[in-house]
């Protein structure tokens, strides 16, 4: 039973505001990856990558090649455009050694090329899902007030360990606008500050917590089409 | 009848809030700020607001309560690690690239 399962039908809304900050409620967060510098240690790998070294290549693939194959996948939605944009993102690595100017980690480059080469896939894949995400705040009347009645969700959904649970969540992420998509992924699935987000799209941090928070109102309305009691 | 319901939740939070001087939020204006309020971003007095319309509005309870539940869900939802064999894979094709590069 995951964590979601202790929100079942409790008000925990008048304690939640003191977790504060970027991703509350989650654990520890994520190194950032964005304002990091070239260690000497990522230095003196790519000076061994720019020589062809393979235990370098080996070295590389060993530190990164899980985050970024998780990020691709999350983005894309598919196993097998999760491989091919990861084998296209250290291909790329090793094309453009030279291009690099040291002034982010090693990290932040290859998730930066991994994030783009994964949001040019998932255009390419030409999903239409949009007409069926209906606006969030379009479901109130002139007042202000909810057109239909909002109901709880049933306890076992909240169950992440719950294969028919995983899945839609699963389906319904994966189905959202590209705009909403890659700052939900960014956010709530890498753990990444608006900061951070911010500048991997190009974005203000203010844009990027108002599409988080329709992403995430859009999601829900979503999920309680199924989940609700 | 739900919809009478509704009505007469509004006025109960209209009607708690002003002894207090609040003023009441709507509850499209409380889908609006509830990640402010989550963040913990809002002014003492608009926190006390949103607390009383989330305390006689079950809709907007019910919508911030699975608002949060759906962030959960999604922080906890697992993706595959990388294959072993795409991993090895992986490796071949790159190191015959880096060697083909020199």
């Amino acid at each position: 039973m995951g964590a979601a399962s202790a929100f079942n039908g409790r008000m925990l809304l008048f304690v939640s505001w003191t977790q504060g900050g970027e991703g509350s409620g989650t654990g520890s967060p994520p190194a950032p990856i964005i304002e990091a510098r070239l260690s000497e240690a990522e230095r003196t790998l790519l000076a061994r990558l720019a020589a062809r070294d393979e235990g370098a290549l080996r070295s590389v693939l060993a530190e990164h090649q899980q985050r970024i194959y998780q990020l691709a996948l999350k983005i894309t939605g598919s196993a097998e455009d999760a491989e091919e944009v990861t084998q296209d993102t250290f291909i790329r690595l090793l094309d453009s050694l030279g291009q690099f100017e040291g002034r982010s980690s090693l990290g932040t480059w290859v998730y930066k090329l991994g994030l783009n080469l994964s949001l040019m896939r998932r255009r390419s894949l030409g999903r239409r899902p949009e007409q069926a995400w209906a606006d969030p705040m379009e479901g109130f009347d002139d007042r202000g007030h909810h057109l239909n009645p909002v109901g709880r969700w049933r306890g076992a959904v909240l169950d992440t360990e719950r294969e028919q649970t995983r899945r839609l969540v699963r389906e319904a992420i994966a189905e959202m606008p590209a705009d909403y998509h890659s700052v939900l992924v960014l956010a709530d699935m890498e753990g990444r500050s608006r900061q951070e987000i911010a500048a991997m799209l190009e974005l203000s941090v203010p844009a990027v917590k108002s599409r988080l928070h329709r992403a995430r109102l859009m999601l829900r309305a979503r999920l309680a089409k199924e989940f609700e009691e | 009848m739900m919809g009478s319901l509704r009505r007469l939740y509004a006025m109960m939070a209209m009607i708690l809030g002003r002894p207090f001087g609040i003023r009441m939020h709507s509850c499209r204006e409380v889908a609006q700020l509830l990640i402010d309020y989550i963040d913990g971003e809002l002014t003492p007095a608009q926190r006390r607001s949103i607390d009383l319309h989330l305390m006689a509005c079950p809709d907007c309870r019910h919508c911030a309560e699975t608002y949060l539940q759906t962030q959960a869900l999604t922080q906890e939802i697992r993706y595959e690690d990388i294959p072993a064999e795409f991993q090895r894979r992986l490796r071949s094709v790159l190191l015959e690239h880096l060697r083909a590069s020199h």
